[in-house]
């Protein structure tokens, strides 16, 4: 009877146990599946975020390049066309019957306009993208930085990939204008001599590697600079690269800056 | 060998704890809601110390020191206090009062059962058994709790999870071995012996994963300030 009394205890005691195990591991179960669930509605509210943020950030890219294009439009058909039929005007001006004084302000006035006109019509081909449409991203940074260094004492080096060519023409604009920006700011601020263009496709990677040797940002720079409300230049290179899926690095050493910028390959649509 | 295992069997509630005290030592304060949890370490191993050496230098003890029940009892009073104390600090929200009523409600029942049914010179079962129901309880309080949580925490990754794992660990293992001490101490002395084993390596567990609520405790605070600078 004794032993019967004791043998019922173990008895309990192990059944007990196992129950408690077994309760222990349901808890456990129903709170991972919850926290899972959990995770899993939070990661897709992130992306929904995300996805809105990105497409107010095309809205503001898409309307500012709009915006590009209708001031270079303008400028090219409405301003660039008056002042070439007042240099045509101009031209008809006898000066012949001028004297000294006036043939030198006409010969001044003449050296304006022309140049001028060639001022409204750099601009215009700078806000415009012809020339990445019509003939690629490669000779459009060539040409970009041939025509912004001129004048300067910046000596420009490009080392561009040859086999850049069938790209989707969004993402070659995003470039286009990140690389627009980036020499603006190295012209503007970096007080530099020496400024070099790499790019390469590796691994449908597009790398684009801008090398001066003024003075530069470093990452740390870029990222409080972004998020100031005054500087627009760096907003808009950020802006750029969220909506290209890619991502800029800013190296700063003694004797060259470096900033790369890489791409994914986004396929023609 | 047989003598090895013998003394980590018999110091088996002392060293355990010297896991989560060396990784605060090494690895500095863990975060504030963990605190009480510092404390009851900090209180739990000069109470363990005493309850081994106690049992280990019986022989060698002077006749006043012979008894280490008052220690046990002190040892399952304190984990209450402080494990209620570290879900107070981690819920703050609506079970708060909930936990403070059974802490204070326990306390009643501790002083009750000392002054009025038992001596605390005995080794108090019904003291053990009501720890176990009473933190088993705030156990699936939090699982309640996070479960109804909709903030950002990741409760999965956070350190609260590991100490709230251990608790139920041990208190629901050792819930039978509690309640069903005093019969098998004396109808099966023998397997009465091998559920305290039980209860040794559940707290061995408990004190592992403590120790590793505090490393990953501490990698966040060292985050969060990382992240600020």
């Amino acid at each position: 009877m004794f032993m019967q009394a004791s043998n019922d205890i173990v008895l309990m005691y192990v059944i007990g146990i196992a129950m408690m195990l077994l309760l222990i591991a349901g808890v456990f179960i129903v709170f991972l599946i919850n926290q899972r669930k959990k995770l899993q509605y939070q990661t897709s509210v992130q992306k929904l975020h995300e996805q809105q943020q990105n497409q107010l950030i095309e809205a503001a890219v898409k309307s500012e390049e709009s915006e590009r294009h209708r001031i270079a439009e303008q400028l090219h058909d409405e301003v660039g066309a008056i002042l070439s039929s007042t240099k045509l005007h101009f031209s008809n001006i006898n000066s012949t019957q001028l004297d000294t004084q006036g043939q030198s302000l006409h010969e001044k006035s003449k050296e304006l306009l022309d140049e001028s006109i060639q001022k409204i019509r750099s601009i215009s081909h700078n806000l415009h993208s012809t020339l990445l449409k019509e003939f690629g991203l490669n000779e459009a940074i060539k040409h970009f930085l041939k025509k912004t260094v001129t004048g300067t004492l910046v000596s420009v080096e490009t080392d561009l990939d040859p086999g850049i060519t069938e790209r989707n023409q969004l993402t070659d604009l995003g470039i286009y204008r990140i690389v627009q920006e980036l020499v603006n700011n190295v012209l503007k601020h970096a007080n530099a001599t020496r400024l070099s263009v790499t790019t390469k496709m590796t691994d449908k990677i597009f790398t684009l590697e801008l090398v001066h040797n003024g003075k530069g940002l470093s990452q740390e720079e870029f990222e409080k600079l972004r998020y100031n409300p005054s500087g627009l230049g760096l907003k808009n290179i950020q802006n750029r690269i969220i909506l290209l899926k890619g991502n800029i690095q800013f190296h700063r050493s003694d004797d060259e800056n470096k900033v790369t910028l890489s791409i994914p390959a986004i396929e023609e649509s | 060998m047989n003598d090895i295992i013998t003394s980590i069997r018999n110091w088996a509630e002392v060293w355990p704890l010297l896991i989560p005290i060396s990784i605060l030592l090494f690895y500095g304060r863990p975060a504030g809601y963990m605190r009480p949890l510092v404390y009851y370490v900090a209180i739990a191993f000069p109470v363990c110390l005493a309850i081994t050496v106690m049992f280990n230098f019986y022989h060698q003890m002077p006749p006043g020191f012979k008894n280490n029940n008052v220690f046990y009892n002190v040892h399952s009073f304190i984990r209450v206090v402080f494990f209620s104390l570290f879900m107070i600090g981690l819920m703050k929200d609506r079970f708060v009062p909930v936990i403070r009523f059974m802490l204070l409600f326990y306390c009643l029942l501790v002083a009750a059962n000392f002054i009025l049914l038992q001596s605390p010179l005995l080794f108090s079962s019904r003291l053990f058994t009501t720890e176990s129901i009473l933190l088993i309880i705030l156990s699936v309080l939090y699982f309640v709790r996070t479960t109804q949580d909709e903030s950002a925490t990741n409760w999965m990754h956070h350190p609260s999870l590991y100490v709230v794992a251990g608790i139920i660990f041990f208190e629901g293992v050792n819930f039978f071995t509690f309640l069903f001490y005093d019969p098998l101490s004396t109808e099966r002395p023998l397997f009465g012996k091998a559920t305290w084993t039980v209860h040794h390596i559940t707290f061995v567990i408990l004190c592992t994963l403590l120790a590793i609520a505090f490393r990953k405790s501490v990698n966040r605070v060292t985050h969060v300030h990382a992240g600020q600078q």
